[in-house]
């Protein structure tokens, strides 16, 4: 009971209702908006129900972080083992160079061979997520001391057991702020797969800026940023429920 | 219990390790001494397979090491670093328990072992089980150190430097404890050391290294009193040889039966070391000591000249 009277008053917890108060109510509310927009703006978003749009951004962010978190993390995985250990450099210098690449540029370069819609911008997602990941990876596993893995060694862990038990928990704690942020920042970058097609809360924002309407734009926007806020409050948590005790 | 034989072990062509053969008996602490680069470390951890040989070979109880699986060796045999590296994300007791719990052991038999260890090593189990290794002095975490490498009670014990990153009071509590341990469960020790007082303070046997190189093993009282090359004379103090041999000898192998009148003042042991004697003579003033318990019961008296006597 009292873990559950904390947890209500954790800031994740009221900037998630908001954001679902809003997802839900956002049809009922925009009617009454006409005030803060210039006289004959259409107030209501008709190509799909906010609800809708949120659950497509959320599947496709979901899905594409999903994969640029398996991907980095066995390129960090790689890159700390004695086998790979001769490509971190050369990873480390790729996931910098690719960070460069705008993801617009991205997609307008996935377009042609993947086509319009889902497609390009998990691509270009999964892209952009992948860095943050790996590099957080590489740089939580190289935090283990090396007397720990030297003890861990001469203990007799076999290296899967010593990577399980051993350098992954103690990683944990930079290898998920990596993860934060690649999720948070995919959030964000999601919104740009409109451009190409994609269903996501960039639809209305696309739409609102060709068709010259703010009040699609301020709602879109507004829904985008609760949703990136409120995932990066719960990862948050999670960090924090980690055990303590990082090296 | 360890027999290198002719081994050899190089990096990018230097030799760390020269055609070293040598022999540790079991229930024996023998140290590998030597200056930094002589190949110590190198020849310790080749025993538990973090380096594998170039040449020759080392038995463990008779088997070639290679012949085993690194990873079950490594747990037949416990290793301790001078950094120590407990797991910092485990308590105390669950760093204590690694072992056992690789081995399968059941809860019920680690707990008593890990309580018993803590004892062994002079940590209340009530006070310290749960502790991180955060909360630990380092002498403490060695203390742990040295119960997670005893934990799936060994029949050999490795360590390297073990106390070399502890104060100088600690490092002799801990060198005291490890020889009360020692006497207890008759593990075979193999120890690197560069410090000449712990070697001659806890190891039976000495074997110095130069440059990769076995140059002399024996007693600490036989290499310190004929070193073989200018080398082990100069590792062993140089100048000041005659004042580490004085920690080498025993007050038993220099004392002689008493001509009365016998010596006043307090008796000294027979196994206090010429040290301790040298120091009570010029604290008291004195060139004659009477000494207790002579082999045969008689008493006997040490004098200043037993001391300087070849």
């Amino acid at each position: 009971m009292r873990a559950a009277g904390r947890l209500a008053r954790r800031p994740v917890v009221g900037v998630g209702a908001v954001f679902l108060g809003l997802t839900f109510g956002m049809g009922a509310l925009a009617p009454h908006l006409g005030f803060l927009f210039p006289e004959g703006t259409r107030l209501v978003y008709t190509r799909a129900t906010f609800p809708e749009l949120v659950a497509s951004h959320a599947l496709l962010t979901g899905s594409a972080s999903l994969i640029a978190i398996g991907i980095g993390l066995a390129a960090a995985l790689f890159a700390t083992r004695p086998s790979g250990r001769a490509y971190a450099a050369t990873l480390d210098r790729l996931g910098a160079l690719a960070q460069t690449f705008p993801p617009v540029a991205v997609l307008a370069l996935a377009v042609p061979s993947l086509g319009y819609g889902d497609l390009p911008t998990a691509f270009a997602l999964v892209l952009y997520g992948v860095l943050p990941v790996m590099g957080a990876g590489m740089a939580g596993l190289r935090s283990v001391p090396a007397s720990v893995l030297e003890a861990a060694d001469g203990s007799g862990f076999s290296p899967a057991g010593r990577l399980w038990r051993i350098e992954l928990p103690l990683a944990a704690p930079i290898l998920l702020a990596g993860i934060r942020t690649s999720v948070t920042i995919g959030i964000g970058t999601a919104t740009i797969g409109s451009t190409v097609g994609a269903l996501t809360l960039g639809s209305p924002i696309i739409d609102g800026l060709s068709g010259d309407n703010p009040a699609f734009v301020l709602q879109g926007t507004v829904l985008v940023a609760l949703f990136a806020v409120t995932v990066d409050l719960a990862l948050g948590e999670v960090q924090r429920a980690l055990p303590r005790r990082a090296p | 219990m360890i027999r290198f034989e002719g081994v050899s072990k190089s990096f990018g062509g230097a030799k760390a390790v020269d055609d070293v053969t040598l022999s540790v008996a079991r229930g024996t602490i023998c140290a590998l001494v030597g200056t930094s680069g002589s190949g110590k470390s190198t020849l310790l951890r080749l025993v538990n397979r973090l380096l594998e040989v170039d040449a020759g070979s080392i038995r463990f109880d008779g088997e070639d090491v290679t012949r085993l699986a690194p990873v079950e060796l490594r747990r037949r045999v416990g290793y301790v670093i001078q950094s120590v590296g407990l797991f910092p994300h485990w308590t105390v007791e669950r760093n204590i328990a690694t072992v056992p719990r690789l081995l399968g052991w059941s809860s019920a038999r680690i707990g008593e072992r890990v309580a018993e260890l803590l004892d062994l090593v002079g940590l209340p189990p009530g006070l310290h089980a749960r502790r991180y290794p955060d909360e630990l002095s380092g002498g403490q975490q060695q203390r742990v150190g040295v119960a997670r490498a005893l934990a799936a009670e060994p029949e050999l014990l490795l360590m390297d430097e073990p106390f070399g990153a502890v104060d100088p009071p600690t490092r002799r509590g801990l060198q005291d404890s490890l020889i009360a341990i020692q006497r207890r469960t008759g593990t075979t020790i193999l120890l690197v050391t560069h410090d000449v007082e712990e070697a001659i303070r806890l190891c039976g046997t000495l074997a110095v290294l130069h440059h990769g190189r076995l140059l002399q093993t024996g007693t600490p009282a036989s290499v310190l009193t004929h070193p073989a090359s200018d080398e082990v004379a100069r590792f062993f103090g140089g100048p000041l040889l005659g004042l580490n041999r004085l920690k080498a000898l025993r007050v038993g192998d220099r004392a002689h039966v008493a001509d009365p009148p016998a010596a006043e003042g307090e008796p000294i042991d027979t196994d206090a070391t010429l040290e301790t004697a040298l120091a009570r003579m010029v604290a008291e003033g004195r060139s004659r000591l009477p000494v207790r318990h002579l082999a045969d019961g008689r008493s006997g008296v040490l004098d200043l000249a037993d001391l300087v006597r070849p």
